[in-house]
């Protein structure tokens, strides 16, 4: 008698990118709703599911089996010789799939599945093979291949593989002596798979693939290619594989016919096979014969080589101590506590040899004269302070270890170093290479559909129009796929498109469906997995497209894996910094090392009250200026809390009133309890740090710190959870003898801060480069605006870091082909003053504010713009269209003898025509001898028809004296207008500038006077527009922030959905804007003009000459004006004296 | 040979196969199902999801009915008499 079970062998899921329909979750999920024993993953050429699909089974109760549907090198029997004749007849048709083509991918299948551990590593080999020989994103093997890596594997050799293919053609003595290495190899373990589709021709093929088995003398098995869980999902398979192979959704581009390929139950499963129900058992046995677990959660660490018998512990132990001497922390009885009290602990969870290993590389890094620095809370470590990990003394800040570290947290310790991302590549190659292709691989990032990608490639498929698609996308914010409906009833943009309903409700269908599903399998941006030679063994590995080995894991897999990944990101303003230091000795021969500048440099500090900060590390936004206004750091500690508090959760919250209040002295600090007092000093009783949080819950409930990290955390989980730690904190609390009149308070207090907090030890970290930067610019302002024009490491774009240059006296050289170099560089001018304008000469001290609301925000530029030594030279990498072997080859050949004009350039360097132009658009020729009387014109006309030198030409020939002209110059319109063209920047002047007459007829307020007026006040502001924001926000309404720029200051403007219908498109398509709109002056915020109306500003100048302002001030109320009370043009022109149109 | 139609048919089931069917008037009993097959898809367009039936009936000749599953009628498409 036949068992009622089933178990599916050949399912592929959503990892096999565009094919299957489903997670490997809700595989997991509907295999136990079935009632299945046990189910098998066998995506294809790839395990990038396998993890999750195993944790998924654990919790189902279902047993996974793992395994791969591999591809075959194409040719009749996938042999190596038919791997070799791959290419030209690649795309002829396979003579025997003309006979009823099963349905999937085109070409030659087999199905494996581990057994063991010994199959499994066999597999994650293969499928690394199949990767990395051959092109990238093509994977294939050769039979011979497959059949030398056979122990531990079964193979399933269905209708779509070799011998199938040959067996349903009806060529079956073929099909056996193909079949004749896989029964070699796998022995018993080779079987043939049926399939019973309901297609027309099922039964016949059937048939044919038991006689193949019956002749070969091999076993049958029972499968059902499953791409999607539920008949009613078919429709997807059907949107994935037109997707996959971009084409247009239609019958003859769809090859199933039916929607048979689903998770079939057992019962219809047996039914199918009533026959044979020998060939349901084989599934079952198969599934009983696998062995294999892939052991979650069982941590792996690399391996330490420890030289004479020593453990890890020991040898870390010693590295620490002589690692604190080396940084000159003396061993106080504190230091020393501290230390032992890590060392148990690291030593306890067993991390030491990881904390080695980082250390290690660090070491390595920076050897390479490379800057890296941990962040995040593993700065919270004097183990790390000690072995240069981080570069925070965690006991003079007082951190706590436990935030980064303690025993009843389940994930791993995560370590972050970010190092300069100009650099980032070397120190990846520099990893990989020190640890091995076997040991250490970059991390995956699996990229998933979004709402815009989703839309963009399903109206793709369905035909729709490209354009029409393309607007549809770019309407939707970017949110997950799921999020599409939801998000639909807040673009009014999808109104007035053309597309029918039925169309769209298709597109948004399926679009909604994707969401979650790999898109393609991308390098995670910073993480490399250190482990033992094991890893090849457990993970597969293939090319990314930068070349890295990347194993077949995202980071979340990588934990649930057991592997310990390190985060090496690149931060731009390591880069930046870097820059500044080698101009610095490149041009003043000064050797300025960071590390050990003074760290309470009263200039330093000066710049930073001021806010005086565009530039420097997370202090240069609008909001975080105004607050370091309010502040007023004085001290290193002051700049952790400024870091800390400007994060959404303390300003929503309102924690930066009563801290800032506290502060100044305008209120008393106030402590619920008295036992708070020690943990909440620093910040006067505000809560800032999720180490404050720990600790109040240590001081009053009696836990450890790392009980305390473990309910803070908690904090945020759901209500139960956070009752029931209610109820236990107050009963601790009680036992303590602290009454629950006061306990309570305290709770509530925590509970409402703890997910606002921040974490000490990260700001800390961030704290570092932020000072330095800030010294830099006090001290060495043009060398640090080389850097940041260099690596563009901000928020802001490169024109108004040039403005600020301007403002603090540092001139703009122009492009020169002769003295540009490929990075921005700094030169001695002849400026009056003889050396750069110190900060501190130009600043005055800063009295607090005395009231919040009326803070009126400091004009934050120096007061002066004396003239300063040094002007910073435009560089050749930006201009437009160049590359960087143009680049090269212009320094190259300068080198020998500098250009004499452009026939001169155009002749020597190679360096295209476009770009030829290009320079001298924008001036790389003006400043440089020859032909001085000649225009700009003059020298663009010689850069278009002189000829480059060619090869073997003679040189009487290839000169080409240009014809005497003098065409008209460029006007200062012109140049600038070029600059933007050409350097994407207004390096002689601001843009601004052009428009001053139309400003003053707007009656335009500048930025820096916006101060002056009252809160609710209309006014008309106008800049260029730096930046627009359209960040999600929780009531699903559309809010626009934009920054614009008018060279006083950077000026947020707030566009609120409710007048978007007439401006989101000037926004979003003009580069400089008048903006007509309320005042608002907001706690740290500032103050920011909420939008009423917006103007192209280019167009109103038009209108301007052409004595139409009025009206085309007019024209652009839109839809809504004429039931806004305050229209905008009487209002102006009622204010607005002596107008151009009036 | 086979010819092609687009008739309606009606069909007795019996035990969730067809048992006999009627075609221009005319009843026919079947003797054999030689094979069954199902086609769906086309969602996208006109959508279709039909259950084949490949039968021999009374007579001797090879008869394909399908069951229009969504408009619940039977057709026959194609006979080889």
């Amino acid at each position: 008698m036949s068992s009622p079970s089933f178990a599916h062998l050949d399912v592929r899921s959503f990892f096999s990118l565009k094919d299957g329909a489903f997670s490997p979750e809700d595989l997991a999920s509907r295999a136990a709703h079935l009632g299945m024993p046990a189910v098998a993953m066998t995506d294809r050429d790839g395990l990038y599911g396998a993890a999750r699909f195993v944790a998924a089974c654990e919790r189902e109760g279902v047993k996974p089996i793992l395994g791969a549907t591999l591809t075959l090198a194409d040719g009749r029997d996938g042999s190596v010789a038919a791997q070799r004749r791959r290419g030209p007849e690649r795309q002829r048709r396979d003579p025997s799939s003309e006979h009823a083509a099963p349905p999937g991918p085109q070409g030659l299948h087999v199905v494996l599945i581990a057994t063991n551990g010994t199959g499994y590593a066999n597999l994650c080999r293969l499928v690394t093979d199949a990767h990395m020989a051959g092109t990238r994103g093509d994977p294939s093997l050769a039979v011979e291949q497959i059949c030398a890596h056979a122990e531990g594997l079964a193979v399933i050799l269905g209708p779509r593989s070799p011998s199938g293919r040959l067996a349903i053609a009806g060529e079956g003595e073929r099909a056996v002596r193909v079949l004749e290495p896989w029964r070699e190899a796998f022995g018993h373990r080779a079987f043939i798979g049926v399939e019973h589709r309901m297609e027309r021709d099922s039964n016949a093929e059937i048939r044919a693939l038991l006689r193949l088995a019956d002749r070969a003398g091999l076993r049958s098995v029972a499968t059902n290619p499953v791409r999607y869980l539920v008949r009613e999902d078919a429709f997807l398979a059907d949107a994935l594989e037109c997707m996959r192979k971009i084409v247009p959704l239609a019958p003859t581009n769809v090859t199933r016919t039916n929607a048979e390929g689903f998770l079939k139950p057992a019962r219809a499963m047996r039914a199918l096979f009533a026959e044979r129900p020998d060939l349901c058992d084989a599934t079952l046995e198969i599934a009983e014969a696998c062995t294999f677990d892939l052991e979650l959660h069982r941590i792996r660490f690399p391996d330490f080589p420890v030289t004479d018998g020593r453990g890890a512990e020991a040898v870390l132990q010693d590295r620490c101590l002589r690692g604190l001497d080396d940084r000159g922390v003396g061993r106080t009885r504190e230091v020393e506590d501290r230390l032992v009290h890590e060392l148990c602990m690291i030593g306890e969870l067993g991390y030491a040899a990881y904390f080695l290993t980082v250390a290690d590389i660090c070491a390595d890094i920076r050897a390479m004269g490379i800057r890296a620095a941990c962040r995040g809370s593993a700065a919270s470590s004097l183990v790390t302070y000690a072995l240069r990990i981080s570069d925070v003394d965690a006991v003079r800040h007082d951190l706590v270890f436990e935030r980064f570290l303690n025993p009843l947290r389940d994930e791993l310790p995560d370590i972050d170093v970010d190092v300069e991302s100009a650099r980032r590549e070397d120190v990846y190659d520099m990893v990989l290479s020190r640890y091995g292709d076997e040991r250490a691989a970059c991390v995956a990032m699996i990229d998933t559909y979004r709402a815009r990608a989703a839309v963009r490639e399903v109206g793709k498929m369905l035909g729709l129009p490209e354009p029409e698609v393309g607007v549809i996308a770019k309407a939707f914010p970017h949110i997950g796929a799921k999020h599409l409906r939801k998000a639909i009833e807040a673009l009014p943009e999808l109104a007035g498109s053309n597309l029918n309903a039925g169309q769209l409700e298709l597109l948004f269908t399926i679009a909604e469906r994707l969401d979650g599903f790999p898109r393609h399998i991308a390098l995670h941006p910073s993480g490399i997995v250190l482990s033992n030679d094991e890893l090849v063994r457990r993970v597969p590995m293939e090319r990314s497209f930068q070349g890295y080995r990347m194993i077949h894991a995202d980071k979340d897999d990588v934990e649930l894996l057991g592997y310990l990944k390190l985060d090496v990101l690149g931060v731009r303003m390591f880069s930046a910094m870097r820059h500044a230091q080698d101009e610095l000795a490149r041009v003043e021969h000064l050797k300025l090392d960071l590390d050990r500048i003074p760290t309470d440099d009263a200039a330093t500090f000066e710049l930073i009250r001021a806010s005086d900060t565009i530039g420097c590390f997370q202090i240069e936004s609008p909001g975080q200026r105004e607050l370091l206004q309010k502040f007023q750091p004085q001290k290193w500690e002051d700049l952790i809390i400024d870091i800390s508090l400007f994060r959404p959760g303390p300003v929503k919250s309102d924690m930066v009133t009563p801290f800032l209040r506290r502060r100044h002295g305008m209120e008393a600090p106030e402590y619920p309890h008295e036992a708070m007092r020690p943990a909440l000093r620093e910040t006067y009783g505000v809560i800032v740090y999720h180490e404050q949080v720990m600790r109040v819950l240590a001081a009053i409930g009696g836990y450890s710190l790392s009980e305390a990290d473990a309910v803070r955390r908690a904090l945020g989980g759901d209500e139960a959870a956070v009752r029931r730690l209610r109820a236990d904190f107050l009963g601790r609390a009680e036992s303590r003898g602290i009454a629950r009149a006061i306990a309570e308070p305290v709770w509530n207090h925590v509970a409402q801060f703890a997910s606002f907090g921040f974490c000490k030890a990260h700001a800390a970290a961030f704290a570092v480069p932020t000072y330095q930067s800030a010294y830099l610019k006090a001290h060495h302002p043009a060398f640090l605006m080389a850097g940041l024009l260099t690596h563009d490491p901000g928020m802001y774009p490169r024109r108004l870091i040039l403005e600020d240059a301007r403002e603090h006296g540092i001139a703009i050289l122009p492009l020169d082909v002769n003295l540009s170099e490929p990075d921005y560089v700094v030169e001695i001018v002849d400026g009056p003053g003889g050396r750069e304008v110190p900060r501190a000469r130009c600043s005055d001290p800063v009295a607090p504010a005395r009231d919040l609301d009326d803070a009126v925000p400091r004009h934050s530029r120096p007061s002066g713009t004396e003239a300063s030594r040094y002007g910073i030279r435009l560089a050749l990498k930006d201009v437009h269209g160049i590359s960087d072997a143009e680049v090269r080859s212009i320094s190259e050949v300068r080198s020998e003898k500098p250009f004499a004009d452009v026939g001169d350039f155009t002749r020597r360097a190679q360096v295209s025509r476009p770009v030829t132009e290009a320079i001298t658009h924008a001036g790389g020729f003006d400043a440089i001898g020859g032909h001085v009387d000649d225009t700009r014109r003059d020298r663009l006309f010689t850069a278009m028809t002189t000829e480059p030198q060619r090869e073997g030409e003679q040189m009487a020939l290839a000169i080409h004296q240009p014809v005497a002209t003098s065409l008209r110059d460029y006007s200062d319109a012109e140049r600038v207008r070029a600059e933007l063209e050409v350097m994407g920047v207004d390096a002689s002047r601001h843009i601004i500038s052009f428009y001053e007459p139309l400003l003053a007829d707007l009656n335009v307020v500048r930025a820096k006077d916006l101060h002056r007026h009252r809160s609710d006040e209309w006014v008309m502001v106008a800049g260029v527009k730096v930046s627009s924001q359209t960040p999600a926000v929780r009531s699903g309404k559309r809010i626009i922030f934009l920054t614009i720029d008018d060279a006083t200051n950077p000026l947020e403007v707030t566009v609120f959905e409710r007048v978007q219908p007439w401006c989101a498109r000037t926004v979003f398509h003009s580069f400089v804007v008048a903006v007509w709109g309320r005042l608002r002056r907001t706690g740290v915020r500032g103050v920011s003009v909420v939008a009423e109306d917006v103007w192209d500003l280019t167009a109103l100048h038009r209108a301007r000459r052409e004595g139409r302002l009025r009206e085309a001030l007019a024209e652009h109320g839109g839809p809504a004006s004429a039931t806004e009370p305050a229209s905008v043009p009487a209002k102006l022109w009622h204010a607005s004296p002596g107008s151009a149109g009036g | 040979m086979a010819k092609r139609y687009d008739d309606d048919v009606q069909v007795q089931e019996d035990a969730g196969m067809p048992a006999s069917f009627s075609w221009r008037g005319k009843p026919y009993r079947i003797t054999d199902v030689i094979g069954r097959w199902v086609i769906e898809g086309r969602w996208w367009a006109d959508g279709r999801d039909r259950e084949y039936w490949r039968v021999q009936a009374q007579g001797g000749a090879v008869w394909d009915l399908y069951h229009d599953r969504r408009a619940r009628r039977w057709h026959l498409e194609r006979l080889w008499d």
